[in-house]
């Protein structure tokens, strides 16, 4: 159709970059640390948030975000800061074991 | 397998084992023991990833975290209730197959990237489990455990080694049974194609599960067996490294061989000693640029490669070995030499080392062998009695509604099948031939009505379940096991006859080798069947186009079917194939098999259909004898748009492009 789909490609990384980046400057200036490893575990959470709200919905991001984000500070706060990822992760993963598509994404239909 | 490369396998399997026990006495030094039993303990552990990434091509970033669990395992019982070896260690075993069950959970649902990111999740929750809960495994200080003891005396270094060793080859013989087995083709054929493998009777639910499983208890042991060797277990053992670097071994060996796994074993052990002696690096870099120059140069003669192809790989290792002479300090750059020659095997050695020396040195000449034994195994295939009853419906759909949102690809079609018979389903492109299909064999539930089998409801089954009651099928687009031989193929096809279990499998008890050898039988038949026993040991991927379609209704014969369903088995083949094909369709039909056929070429439907059924927009307009339908102006409307044509321009019209 006539569009270029490299340019297409890399403009959605450039994008999906640009916004890691304003992401990490904000978590650098709050903590006051930067630290070669601090993306790895965050990366890791905002998959999980992208994942659990359903990664074809912006809604799905704001509705997962809020949910790891609390259920993170709840544990922090009620049982011990160490165990604070965990709750985030097991719905990770129970999101995906029964709705791969996420609480606001749309199933696809598989063809043969 | 032939005689002469089990001859070769023997060779090597005493000439390893003769190794293994002359190590020690070799190498006194307790530091070279010590990393051995490494080696051997992380050999344990890739067999069972590679069970999980080589076979059913699953990813996994959790296997670091299996192996934690079963040393904690060992670590907990002995520190809590001082429990001695042989409980400790299938304990170990047992907990940790629990625990990849769990993992195989989401597994099921999910594949790539997000099973990646899921089993890397899953490592993560068990690192800050196991650095949590102090009251269990003491948290950041780690455990001590001691060497295991048997009947009052406790194992030495060496002896520990010498059991490590045998635990090793005990694996080793295991995996190698399993996968060797119809389990483990059921694996591959997971991998290669999830679809076909659950029309053939065989789970990829049950599969998936059994593979991680597997390969959780062989992590599990290992995990056991390293917490007795390092006497000393904390939870950053067990980390986000780790994991990656059993990966790395797997894919630098080489997937799918076990000698693959053992080098990976020994390439990630020791190359951080190596990294860290300059000198030997630097002989080491200074081999690597001659093995490249002179495999180069061997495949530009043989015409393998081309220049262009081969320029980046040969300079790289050239410019290592120059590199490594000029480095004064290699410490600071032992990370980046490691980087560097991870992604340099990730892209040119895709197979592992192993599968590049195998592809270099060419292949074994086991083809030849096999096509002869395949020729004396030449008593035809037989399909197994059917009832000699026609004239009754074998299969009846009844007001089926298929719906995909708003469309409904299959509006309320009644669909008889009669037994023995040939039906024809024709229709234009997008009239829901293939939605019909998919609805027969349970790939798809239909929104209303029901499907009856043999005068059983099937709709609402699982595929598996519906092929093993005896209705098999082939696919438009062909769905083979690409990386399997067609032989393999076929016995993907027959694993319904197989009752034997895993522990028949890991003894060959008797039963497990009568089956094997009668499977193999039949699909020596069936090959001759359908005319491809010269090919029998050739991958699926490599055979052309038309014996693939060809190979795919010798696979679902496997099945032994009362029905089978061809997806378009003429599509794309050349004139004398489709002769060739209609032969076979006419000699399986003459066994008494019932063939739903749907097929764009008219002139192979009309003259091999007893029936013919046309659909158009999901709805059926036309049923009856080939001659009556094409004489009906509702179908050659539908085909032709209004224009009443006579025979042959029908035929030409309906030709897909």
């Amino acid at each position: 159709m006539g569009i270029n789909i490299n340019s297409v490609i890399s403009f959605t990384f450039i994008i999906g970059a640009a916004l890691g980046a304003m992401a990490g400057v904000m978590v650098g200036s709050y903590y006051g640390i930067a630290h070669y490893q601090m993306g790895f575990l965050l990366g890791l959470k905002a998959f999980s948030v992208a994942i659990i709200g359903g990664l074809t919905s912006g809604m799905g991001v704001i509705v997962g975000g809020l949910i790891i984000g609390l259920s993170e500070t709840l544990t922090g706060y009620y049982i011990s800061t160490g165990y604070k990822e965990v709750p985030g992760l097991l719905l990770l993963l129970l999101v995906l074991a029964i709705k791969p598509s996420g609480l606001f994404g749309k199933a696809t239909i598989k063809k043969v | 397998m032939s005689l002469i490369t089990d001859k070769k396998t023997l060779v090597l399997a005493v000439l390893g084992i003769v190794a293994l026990a002359a190590f020690p006495i070799v190498f006194h030094n307790p530091y070279y023991i010590h990393l051995a039993e490494t080696i051997l303990i992380y050999a344990i552990l890739l067999f069972g990833l590679d069970i999980v990434v080589g076979y059913t091509g699953q990813v996994s970033l959790g296997h670091a975290a299996l192996f934690g669990i079963g040393s904690y395992t060992t670590g907990v019982l002995w520190l809590k209730f001082s429990l001695p070896f042989f409980v400790a260690m299938p304990a170990s075993i047992a907990v940790t197959a629990v625990f990849g069950a769990l993992l195989a959970l989401p597994a099921l649902r999910v594949t790539g990237p997000y099973l990646a990111m899921v089993t890397l999740a899953f490592g993560t929750i068990i690192q800050i489990l196991i650095n949590e809960m102090t009251f269990l495994t003491q948290g950041p200080m780690g455990l001590k455990v001691s060497k295991p003891m048997f009947f009052g005396h406790r194992l030495d270094e060496l002896e520990f080694y010498y059991l490590v060793a045998v635990i090793m080859v005990l694996a080793l013989i295991v995996v190698h049974r399993i996968l060797k087995s119809h389990l483990g083709r059921a694996f591959e054929a997971l991998r290669d194609s999830p679809i076909a493998c659950d029309c053939m009777g065989v789970s990829v639910y049950r599969y998936k599960v059994y593979a991680f499983v597997i390969s959780a208890a062989l992590a599990g042991l290992a995990g056991s067996l390293y917490a007795y060797s390092e006497q000393y277990i904390s939870p950053n053992t067990y980390n986000f490294e780790l994991t990656i670097l059993f990966l790395l071994a797997v894919i630098m060996g080489g997937r799918k061989t076990r000698s693959g796994a053992l080098l990976g074993a020994l390439i990630v052990v020791m190359l951080p000693s190596l990294l860290a002696d300059i000198e030997l690096f630097r002989k080491i870099a200074t081999i690597a640029a001659v093995i490249g120059v002179v495999s180069g140069a061997f495949l530009l003669l043989k015409k393998r490669k081309t220049v262009r192809e081969l320029a980046v790989p040969v300079i790289a290792t050239v410019a290592m070995a120059g590199f490594s002479y000029r480095l004064e300090n290699i410490i600071d750059w032992r990370l980046t030499i490691f980087g560097l020659m991870t992604l340099f095997v990730v892209y040119y050695l895709q197979d592992g080392i192993v599968g590049f020396l195998r592809s270099a040195m060419g292949r074994p000449a086991r083809t030849v062998t096999h096509a002869l034994e395949g020729a004396a195994a030449a008593r035809d295939w037989q399909a197994a009695e059917q009832s000699s009853v026609t004239n009754t419906n074998l299969l009846s759909a009844k007001q089926i509604l298929m719906q995909f949102g708003g469309l409904k690809a299959l509006n309320l079609v009644d669909l008889n099948i009669v037994k023995g018979s040939v039906h024809g389903l024709i229709g234009p492109n997008g009239s829901g031939k293939s939605t019909m299909m998919n609805v027969l064999t349970g790939i798809y539930t239909p929104t209303a009505g029901a499907v009856e089998f043999n005068g059983k409801v099937i709709s609402g089954s699982t595929p598996s379940a519906i092929a093993l009651g005896g209705v098999a099928r082939t696919f438009q687009n062909v769905q083979l096991f690409g990386e399997m031989t067609a032989t393999e193929n076929v016995l993907v096809g027959l694993h319904n006859t197989f009752r034997s279990n895993i522990v028949d499998v890991m003894l060959h008890t008797p039963r497990y080798l009568r089956e094997e050898q009668d499977a193999r039988e039949k699909a020596a038949s069936i090959l001759h069947f359908i005319g491809l026993s010269a090919l029998a040991e050739e991958e699926a991927r490599n055979l052309p186009y038309g014996q693939q379609r060809v190979l795919e209704i010798g696979r679902a014969l496997g099945l032994n079917p009362k029905l089978l369903l061809l997806d378009e088995p003429a599509a794309g083949l050349t004139a004398p194939d489709i002769k060739e094909l209609m032969t076979i369709i006419r000699k399986i039909r003459e066994y008494g098999i019932t063939i739903i056929l749907i097929e764009h070429h008219m002139d192979v439907v009309m003259s091999i259909s007893d029936t013919v059924t046309v659909l158009d927009f999901g709805q059926k307009i036309a049923e009856g004898r080939p001659a009556a339908v094409q004489a009906d102006p509702a179908v050659i409307e539908a085909y032709l748009g209004g224009t009443v044509g006579d025979e042959a321009d029908g035929t030409a019209a309906a030709t897909p492009t």
